[in-house]
């Protein structure tokens, strides 16, 4: 664990540059730890794949005095801890109109759509980080038989709710943006209403849940 | 109360000081620019700092304002009130009818307009400020159009005789004061990415100029010059951005990050650029050559201490303590 200055208003406490499950329950814990301490003049914290950014107002505390607080916290050893991510299932109608590329994913992997719906939803992802757009979610733990590359050029317009598969990661669009990435379903959940919390956060777990045309339907009505 | 839009202008928003602390869940932070115009309309308009305005970019909007207001712009562009010549950085009382124009900005890029008592619209996790990609905050989570009517709280504070008095005095004492912190160099905290970058490509940065690109944005200003040498390219597992992140992409160009940008990125960054010359970017235009140089974590904060202590000087005077 180290910690260097960002500028005058961040620390960044890095950890080895892995995407691993070792690191995603040592910042966990960390996060827990430090919001727990209240350090005064700290204003947010942003965890993501191999470090935890600390936000604080220079006007009330300095890098030293954050990065103290820190250390006098980060004693805890998170094998000690039990870690207490939740995991949110997302109901996702797979291929058709909703997963117009799971065939390509399907042949680029060798495998059958049946058998990559089957992998896909097959078991829980932790979430690393949320970024690129609210409530967005770098997901760790694709199978590596369903890395697919990424759109030779992306789509302008994604409908909110897709899931994909971008090279090495899968995830789902909160909202609709353009993106690069193969459609392979989508859920008729809303995740993403602006204002509002959002169902997961960093060191959750999504389970991506396959559901039929008619369940889709019958849930997007409902929501 | 409220203000009708005649003319948009290029990109007219609503911002404020953004939605600060919602990163972890993906959500850009927004707000204004140039913090430095951004809080002196207020403090003149008798506002809180952070209350909302509007930024202006490049061409001001037209406004007629359907009741009695005090509003104040800060930056450099012709005003005009009821087809008059009015100045900037001084409180305009303008009545119900009135119409009041911002032109071209003769220097710069942004101009604000404050309203005293702000506008009268909802706030998306406590901040009025627009985010454009996500479409949401401000007006509609959209820049002004023409024929929108933008709510208004205020009509015009109780001794308006008294802010202008006050306000013309500071014109020529605190706002001097600002103008003379203007860097000749943008000052750069390093890291915490800087060991990705070799020894021949830290020189580059602060030795070259490096000019604005046209397709910079709310979200970054990118720059073209020398390419920043690193060891083994630029890539790194995407961790926090902040504001001022300077972001080296894998052609070895530099971007500062400005208010609407992402959370979260891939590039490394090689510097953060202190928060007192983030106005002096948010007024760089395409075409100009900026110079970096680097500055110690204690000295900057120093600065920042005193740069800050401008706006209390301000409100205090403003306030008449």
């Amino acid at each position: 664990m180290q910690i260097k200055p960002v500028g005058l208003t961040g620390a960044l406490i890095s950890f080895p540059s892995v995407i691993s499950d070792d690191n995603a329950d040592r910042i966990a814990v960390l996060a827990d730890a430090i919001v727990k301490a209240h350090i005064p003049g700290m204003i947010e914290l942003v965890p993501a794949f191999a470090s935890l950014y600390v936000r604080y107002t220079p006007m009330e505390t300095d890098f030293s005095a954050v990065s103290a607080a820190i250390e006098a916290v980060s004693g805890t050893d998170a094998t000690d801890m039990t870690h207490n991510g939740k995991t949110v299932e997302i109901p996702v109608c797979y291929g058709g109109d909703y997963g117009p590329d799971l065939s390509f994913v399907a042949s680029h992997s060798g495998l059958s759509q049946e058998e990559v719906i089957r992998i896909h939803s097959g078991h829980p992802y932790r979430i690393h980080m949320l970024g690129f757009l609210p409530g967005f979610p770098y997901l760790g733990g694709l199978d590596p038989r369903l890395h697919t590359p990424r759109l030779a050029s992306p789509r302008s317009q994604i409908p909110a709710g897709s899931v994909g598969i971008g090279g090495s990661q899968t995830g789902v669009y909160p909202m609709a943006s353009p993106g690069g990435w193969q459609l392979i379903g989508r859920t008729p959940r809303t995740l993403f209403v602006p204002g509002r919390p959002l169902p997961y956060q960093s060191g959750d777990w999504i389970r991506f849940v396959p559901i039929t045309e008619t369940e889709y339907a019958a849930l997007e009505a409902d929501a | 109360m409220s203000l009708q839009i005649l003319e948009s202008g290029f990109l007219t928003t609503v911002q404020d000081e953004g939605r600060i602390g919602f990163a972890s869940l993906g959500y850009p932070e927004c707000g204004a620019c140039d913090t430095e115009r951004f809080y002196t309309a207020n403090l003149l308009a008798g506002n809180p700092r952070n209350a909302a305005v509007l930024e202006c970019t490049l061409l001001g909007p037209t406004l007629r304002f359907q009741s009695d207001h005090l509003v104040v712009v800060a930056g450099s562009a012709p005003v005009c009130l009821n087809g008059k010549p009015a100045p900037c950085y001084a409180p305009l009382i303008v009545h119900a009818g009135d119409i009041l124009s911002i032109g071209a900005l003769v220097k710069g890029l942004r101009a604000y307009l404050a309203v005293y008592g702000s506008f009268a619209l909802s706030p998306v996790f406590g901040s009025l400020s627009t985010d454009l990609r996500c479409h949401l905050g401000g007006f509609h989570g959209r820049s002004l159009q023409k024929d929108d009517i933008l709510p208004a709280e205020g009509g015009i504070p109780p001794f308006p005789d008294i802010q202008i008095q006050r306000a013309m005095h500071l014109k020529i004492t605190q706002l001097h004061a600002l103008q003379q912190t203007r860097p000749h160099a943008i000052h750069v905290i390093s890291g915490p990415q800087e060991q990705t970058f070799t020894e021949k490509g830290m020189h580059t940065f602060v030795s070259s100029g490096y000019t604005v690109l046209s397709s910079s944005n709310r979200m970054a200003l990118r720059l073209d010059g020398d390419a920043i040498e690193t060891f083994h390219g630029s890539d790194i597992l995407s961790d926090a951005i902040a504001l001022g992140s300077i972001q080296v992409a894998s052609d070895g160009q530099p971007m500062v990050m400005l208010s609407d940008h992402q959370t979260t990125g891939g590039y490394a960054k090689i510097g953060t650029v202190i928060p007192q010359d983030m106005p002096y970017l948010a007024q760089s235009v395409p075409g100009d050559v900026l110079h970096f140089t680097w500055i110690d974590y204690a000295d900057a904060l120093l600065r920042y201490r005193t740069w800050m202590q401008h706006f209390d000087c301000i409100e205090s005077y403003m306030k008449g303590n």
